[in-house]
């Protein structure tokens, strides 16, 4: 089902529902994934999916499609990762850096090898400033194009291709020197 | 999107050529069924909160308008409540309202209440009043003359140098030669263990310093002897 018809279907009361579910259904797994590198844990993971789909089920009657649906809900989605990450500093007792506290986390993981690129890579993205991490998510696995990442992150597409292009420098040398 | 997808690795191979030939995928693992329930389990929460919000947060439509006419309803329906509840036959609630003792005719018209005898007013004459006039003017020189009686160090001080100035030198002269009737009197002056040795100090004093003692203001203590 197209988005425009799924906004249709929202704004009547007696599909509201339906329409919401169906919007979950098809962007659900994206919107994971994209939270799920951010704060690599699952149940944080779910924890933010859930609040920033509750803030789409809240906000979609303002909605003005200024930009497309799916950027909208990513940049909710955005917002809410990185909310999350500076509570979760702030509660924490341990004065750990983020890229220090996240690759802990990465480590911590089921299943994790040090010695697979995969996981090298993994770590090497955790240890990318915030902003350098979220465009480089979004770039490479989430094949965002700078016009969207642009909208979404409010920063002009020159300003996004040089952090492109720091972030896979700096990923590239710490694979070769790890 | 294919077209993207051919841009960014091309662009990548272009900036970190070593980068481009590592498998993107994520090897991060998810609950089973994580997304086949998720949907479910995320319209519970907003039913959830909905309902939770419509508690705490909403009135019936028209509650304010109708409150004032409920209250009274209950009110009422609190004053009859006791009758109501006894379910009392017709005939008994009949006679509630029939009076069954007599009083004596007009007893309520003239009933009144007993009256409590005024209190005494006494007049006050004229011969009382001249009599407390009299009084206060008694208590009056009464409280001045004792007040007059007492003699501060002051008074007395600008009375007896005032007095002292007035007098010649040979008055004091005379004074000083002739006995003196309170001296005389006083036991004091006369058989005290001092008069002897005060004497003996006036013998050896000078013409000249007796003049000068006597030309002294006796109350500027600034000078010494």
């Amino acid at each position: 089902m197209e988005d425009a018809e799924l906004l249709n279907l929202f704004k009547d009361p007696a599909s509201r529902e339906k329409a919401f579910t169906e919007l979950v259904k098809k962007y659900q797994e994206r919107l994971y994934w994209h939270i799920r590198r951010l704060v690599v844990v699952h149940d944080d993971a779910d924890d933010v999916l859930q609040n920033t789909l509750l803030k789409v089920w809240h906000g979609l009657d303002q909605f003005k499609g200024q930009s497309q649906l799916f950027t909208w809900m990513y940049r909710i989605a955005t917002n809410e990762s990185l909310s999350f990450l500076e509570q979760k500093k702030r509660k924490s007792t341990e004065a750990l850096d983020d890229s220090e506290e996240l690759s802990n986390l990465v480590r911590a993981s089921e299943g994790f090898n040090a010695n697979k690129l995969e996981w090298k890579l993994q770590l090497a993205i955790q240890h990318l400033p915030e902003k350098q991490r979220v465009v480089f998510n979004l770039r490479y696995y989430d094949e965002m194009p700078y016009e969207a990442m642009s909208q979404l992150l409010e920063t002009s597409e020159g300003a996004l291709k040089a952090s492109y292009h720091h972030a896979a420098k700096k990923i590239e040398d710490f694979i070769l020197n790890h | 999107m294919e077209r993207e997808k051919v841009h960014i690795e091309s662009e990548l191979q272009e900036i970190a050529p070593k980068l481009a030939h590592v498998s993107g995928n994520s090897h991060w693992q998810v609950p089973a069924h994580y997304f086949e329930q998720f949907p479910e389990r995320l319209m519970w929460k907003i039913q959830g909160k909905k309902a939770q919000e419509a508690q705490s947060a909403s009135v019936p439509q028209g509650y304010f308008e109708g409150l004032p006419n409920r209250i009274l309803e209950r009110i009422r329906s609190e004053a009859n409540k006791d009758i109501a509840q006894e379910e009392l036959p017709q005939w008994l609630l009949d006679l509630r309202t029939k009076p069954t003792y007599r009083v004596p005719a007009d007893y309520f018209g003239k009933a009144r209440m007993p009256m409590r005898s005024q209190a005494k007013v006494v007049a006050l004459s004229a011969r009382r009043v001249w009599g407390y006039v009299a009084a206060a003017v008694v208590t009056g020189l009464l409280v001045w003359g004792g007040w007059m009686q007492l003699d501060t160090p002051e008074q007395m001080n600008m009375d007896i140098a005032s007095e002292v100035k007035q007098i010649s030198d040979d008055g004091l002269e005379e004074y000083l030669w002739e006995p003196n009737e309170y001296l005389v009197s006083s036991k004091l002056m006369l058989d005290g263990p001092g008069v002897s040795q005060f004497d003996a100090s006036v013998a050896l004093l000078t013409d000249d310093e007796l003049e000068y003692y006597l030309d002294k203001d006796p109350y500027n203590t600034s000078e010494s002897f």
